[in-house]
């Protein structure tokens, strides 16, 4: 091996080691904000999986504003996985549209939901053509995490709230 | 060896300080750990990826429902969609056999990254950012030098890639187990409870939740995981460890699998054939 590529991999291990540091040292509670390497801050966020112990369940449900029929809610539920079909714990986060990085993506939160959102309604109108579908809405069920199968209980608390819209 | 180069060994005699650094960065490797490390990689890829085969148009396409992260929404339209993914399962395939993998492992990154920016990323999770650092490293790293249908270019094989990702696993056992040491939350063993009777919780695991453990047993598994994840990063690094720490990493692996359906964590285990890369006793030569 020549010794400019002995040097050229010198630097990528010391970068290597340098962003991994940093962002180890990221989970510490005064955070002490060491400097990643440019462009490696979010491929590092491997280090704090399932950091909070959440007492609820949250899920995230898909409604339609479908055209008026007797016998048939306003707002139609349709399966979120016809949509989203990835298993719940990762469907859930997708359906958050939380995840707006970079210059060339969405300027905020609001922007990136809208896009997704305006992505779920033209896809129900393709689909489901017979609903005539006007408006999308993503909602969230909350219910307390307890023993038993996973799912919002018939008997129990189920808040429900929507989170956004097109 | 066949037809690949030993190193050179002049800089990786020298002492010092240079002289260790070049040892442990640049020793001879042997080929069969990075064909080890390809072929496991490359199935689990090509696991990964295939069952998306009847949603390529959902996922991938105008016609979808996808997210892009970190660049413009260019989805194109389902045949080129189909195009592109079935060019991507094709490059999959060559790279697990080993064809011309200098050429190949770069485009298979690029394909990776392509399905990954345009909808994956959404998901926002450790293992695919993990699988993207490994397909990175994997482009830096002499994958033909054995059990290869077609090799390409001379190269050295040096343990370079193989210590990077030696030492992403480690940093990320460490890391994790530091990140749960510096969170108040993970000093209880409540946090597993919870996390069990939650959406990633399986069937298994909500079994054990509901099992009516004591408290102190949820607190030993907590700080089980704990000290498990600290030690193994340095421990990885002591050979008469490193089998043991591998196989306690696989059970734990496979544990968040079937406890909390995440079997894409097992991408970490493609490249614990790496952590024996290097060539003991091998005398370089130029």
């Amino acid at each position: 091996m020549t010794r400019s590529r002995r040097l050229f991999f010198s630097c990528v291990a010391l970068l290597f080691l340098w962003a991994n540091v940093a962002g180890i040292l990221r989970g510490l509670p005064s955070r002490p904000g060491v400097p990643m390497p440019p462009g490696s801050g979010d491929a590092l966020r491997i280090f704090g999986v399932f950091s909070g112990a959440e007492t609820v369940n949250r899920e995230l449900v898909v409604e339609v504003y479908a055209e008026p029929e007797a016998g048939r809610p306003a707002w139609v539920r349709l399966d979120a996985a016809e949509f989203v079909p990835f298993a719940l714990p990762e469907r859930n986060r997708r359906l958050w549209a939380d995840r707006v990085v970079g210059p060339f993506s969405f300027g905020d939160r609001a922007e990136a939901r809208a896009f997704f959102a305006r992505r779920i309604l033209e896809r129900c109108r393709r689909t489901h053509p017979g609903l005539r579908a006007t408006e999308v809405r993503v909602g969230e069920l909350t219910w307390p995490r307890r023993p038993g199968p996973y799912g919002p209980p018939a008997d129990g608390p189920v808040e429900a709230r929507v989170v956004y819209g097109d | 060896m066949g037809p690949w180069r030993r190193v050179s060994s002049t800089a990786i005699e020298a002492g010092g300080v240079r002289g260790s650094w070049n040892r442990f960065w640049f020793a001879e490797a042997s080929p069969r750990s990075y064909a080890l490390f390809r072929i496991a990689l490359g199935v689990f890829l090509l696991a990964y990826f295939l069952p998306l085969l009847p949603r390529v148009p959902l996922l991938f396409s105008s016609e979808g429902v996808y997210l892009p992260v970190l660049i413009p929404d260019f989805a194109p339209p389902p045949a080129v969609a189909w195009a592109v993914y079935g060019a991507f399962l094709l490059l999959l395939a060559l790279f697990t056999v080993g064809v011309r993998t200098a050429v190949v492992a770069p485009l298979v990154l690029g394909g990776f990254l392509y399905h990954y920016l345009l909808n994956l990323a959404a998901s926002d999770t450790a293992y695919d950012r993990l699988t993207g650092i490994f397909l990175a490293v994997a482009c830096l790293a002499p994958l033909d030098g054995a059990w290869a249908a077609a090799g390409g270019r001379r190269r050295p094989v040096t343990v370079f890639a193989a210590r990077l990702l030696t030492l992403q696993l480690a940093f990320l056992y460490t890391g994790s187990g530091l990140w749960k040491l510096w969170n108040p939350q993970w000093h209880s063993g409540g946090i597993l409870e919870l996390t069990l009777l939650g959406p990633w919780g399986s069937d298994w695991g909500r079994a054990v939740a509901t099992a009516g453990l004591p408290a102190p047993a949820w607190d030993f598994m907590a700080w089980g995981v704990i000290g498990f994840e600290i030690l193994a990063g340095p421990l990885l690094f002591v050979p008469r460890a490193r089998v043991v720490v591998l196989v306690l990493a696989l059970g734990f692996h496979l544990a968040v699998w079937v406890f909390l359906q995440i079997p894409e964590f097992l991408v970490c285990a493609t490249a614990f054939p790496l952590v024996f890369a290097r060539r003991i006793g091998a005398r370089p030569r130029e």
